[in-house]
């Protein structure tokens, strides 16, 4: 009696170097009496014949910028940053003189280097962070994972930036990853002083909130009706000044979480650029580049720098600028816009490459905005 | 057997110094990993993904999170198959995000075939290649990733079962469901001739 269809399952499709002699011959059995598993042989067959003929590697520029942009993500998603850091909760100013107090006393002791359970305030340092316990503090270390266990009190950690490892403090409800920053953290909330960190629930590992400096986190606050996920203008407010005061503020205030955070940076840039004021701008859109996680962020940055490089009066630079935009981002609007923007600037320069980019534009997008205008300009350059 | 520890090169070949860099998060030793290995992460981004405009933000993010989790990295597995099953993970993610899904970059598919091909083989190869993308990016992504993983990329039903962190019943059920679908609509649809003729052509088969 001939063996079942799905004994064949795992041999469908296959190459015959991957099946042994018994598997080929009962397959080849199978397939001569099974019009269905023949059709989905064969069809698994061409198909791995086609996707294995085509090319998938990236051009050694595009690895490299792929290998480095990642050294730089896991930065930014980790280290830099050494911290200090400002007490809250109830009692919070009699708990920051004292706080404070020992800071100036424990700054005399040499580090210590624990293992297991930490009870007792003091400054230790564990791997390649600083910390300063608090407020009658038990922690534990992880050193495989570089998590600090927050079982009681409050630390004030201090992160080595130039060691490229991630570092966390988790409460029993959440877990701070440190992006580069000196933050605050109790059992219910964090503040940021400086740099930007990310608060992921411990259960869910859904990310509750990413700060910027200036604002906290308040896990009470924000879990204790219904259990909405923290909104992002109600989360973040100043840091509490007893201890420390907080960075000077931005322009305008920073608001929200995450993608909020990115894209106010994005607005505060545009608007610094607006009111001419270049050093602000550069500043904000290198906060971005550290923290813009979308294509869209990432081009939104892109073509702010050509902007700024436009205000600078550097049109090469402008042009280099913007056609990175445009060739890495070329299904988004912002690589539409970067494209023409770059062939616009190379015609006024009198470029001879004016003409190939406006080309470009043309053959990549046909029937796009800035289409009509396109022809115009090629008609006249010809003329 | 796990070579680290005793001192001696991991079974890919990497000293344990490297690894042990690795794992301290030495940038040198990080960079030399990935650079002998983003080829071939590459291919398995792609082959699983289709001809997408984001494999080198699909890189980045796997190596990102491969930079992250190499304090973890225990060395029972290969750096490669390590290194693989986070890649797996990233397009899993990745194609079950609806924004991103069902992207097709015509452009990348236009420069994604071989070279060695000759014209005309290749315009109508590209064609089919589209036409399988579409379809394999109508498929559930678990279904779709076994399929990839076990069709095109010749990986056992164990390998696969353990790059996506599955059971070995439901990777061959992911992959009988996929082969069906894929089948069931590469049939109805009329620019998949080229696709279906050849499958139907006498005396293909390996």
């Amino acid at each position: 009696m001939s063996r079942p269809c799905h004994e064949f399952e795992a041999s469908l499709g296959r190459s015959a170097e991957t099946l042994d002699e018994a598997q080929r011959l009962a397959l080849e059995r199978h397939l001569a009496s099974c019009a269905q598993c023949r059709a989905l042989h064969e069809m698994s067959r061409s198909v791995r014949e086609l996707a294995r003929g085509a090319l998938s590697e990236l051009s050694s520029s595009m690895r490299e910028r792929a290998i480095s942009a990642a050294f730089t993500g896991a930065a930014a998603a980790s280290p830099p940053a050494r911290t200090l850091g400002v007490a809250r909760g109830v009692g919070l100013v009699a708990l920051a003189m004292v706080g404070l107090a020992l800071v100036v006393h424990l700054s005399t002791r040499g580090p210590a280097s624990p293992v297991g359970w930490v009870q007792g305030d003091g400054r230790y340092e564990f791997a390649h962070a600083k910390v300063l316990l608090q407020g009658h503090g038990r922690v534990r270390f992880d050193d495989r994972n570089a998590t600090l266990e927050l079982a009681a009190g409050d630390v004030d950690v201090d992160v080595d930036p130039l060691v490229h490892r991630p570092f966390a403090v988790s409460t029993e409800q959440f877990r701070v990853e440190v992006l580069g920053t000196q933050f605050h953290v109790d059992a219910h909330s964090v503040a940021v002083r400086h740099g930007h960190v990310r608060v992921v629930e411990r259960k869910t590992a859904r990310v509750l909130a990413e700060l910027l400096a200036g604002q906290r986190y308040d896990h009470i606050a924000v879990s204790a009706p219904n259990g909405h996920e923290p909104d992002a203008a109600a989360a973040p407010e100043p840091v509490t000044p007893e201890l420390a005061p907080p960075e000077p503020a931005p322009s305008e205030p920073q608001r929200g979480k995450s993608r909020a955070d990115v894209g106010s940076v994005l607005r505060l840039a545009r608007a610094a650029l607006g009111r001419d004021d270049l050093p602000e701008t550069q500043r904000l859109l290198g906060q971005a580049r550290q923290t813009a996680r979308t294509r869209s962020e990432r081009a939104e940055t892109g073509t702010l720098f050509a902007e700024l490089a436009l205000r600078e009066r550097d049109s090469a630079a402008a042009v280099r600028a913007y056609l990175d935009v445009a060739t890495r981002y070329p299904e988004l609007g912002s690589g539409e816009n970067a494209l023409f923007a770059a062939a616009q600037l190379a015609l006024r320069a009198g470029s001879a490459n004016a003409r190939a980019l406006l080309e470009r534009y043309l053959q990549r997008y046909p029937r796009g905005r800035f289409a009509d205008e396109a022809r115009a300009r090629l008609a006249a350059s010809t003329q | 057997v796990n070579t680290e520890h005793a001192g001696g090169p991991t079974r890919d070949g990497y000293a344990s110094s490297v690894v042990d860099g690795c794992r301290r998060g030495e940038r040198s030793a990080l960079e030399l990993v990935f650079r002998a290995e983003a080829p071939y992460l590459e291919r398995v981004l792609f082959r699983v993904l289709g001809p997408s405009a984001d494999l080198e933000d699909m890189l980045q993010s796997t190596l990102e999170q491969a930079i992250r989790a190499f304090p973890a990295f225990r060395g029972e597995a290969s750096v490669r198959t390590w290194l693989t099953r986070i890649a797996v993970r990233s397009a899993l993610h990745h194609l079950k995000s609806p924004a991103l899904r069902r992207r097709v970059s015509l452009e990348l598919i236009e420069g994604g075939l071989s070279a060695a091909s000759r014209p005309a083989d290749e315009v109508e190869a590209r064609a089919r290649l589209r036409v399988l993308y579409e379809h394999l990016a109508k498929l559930d992504a678990k279904q779709r990733t076994a399929f990839v993983l076990f069709q095109i990329e010749e990986r056992s039903m164990e390998e696969v079962a353990a790059l996506m962190d599955s059971g070995l019943s439901a990777t061959k059920s992911r992959v009988m469901w996929a082969r069906r679908k894929l089948l069931a609509r590469l049939s109805k649809d009329p620019r998949a001739h080229g696709l279906v003729a050849a499958l139907r052509t006498p005396g293909t088969q390996s």
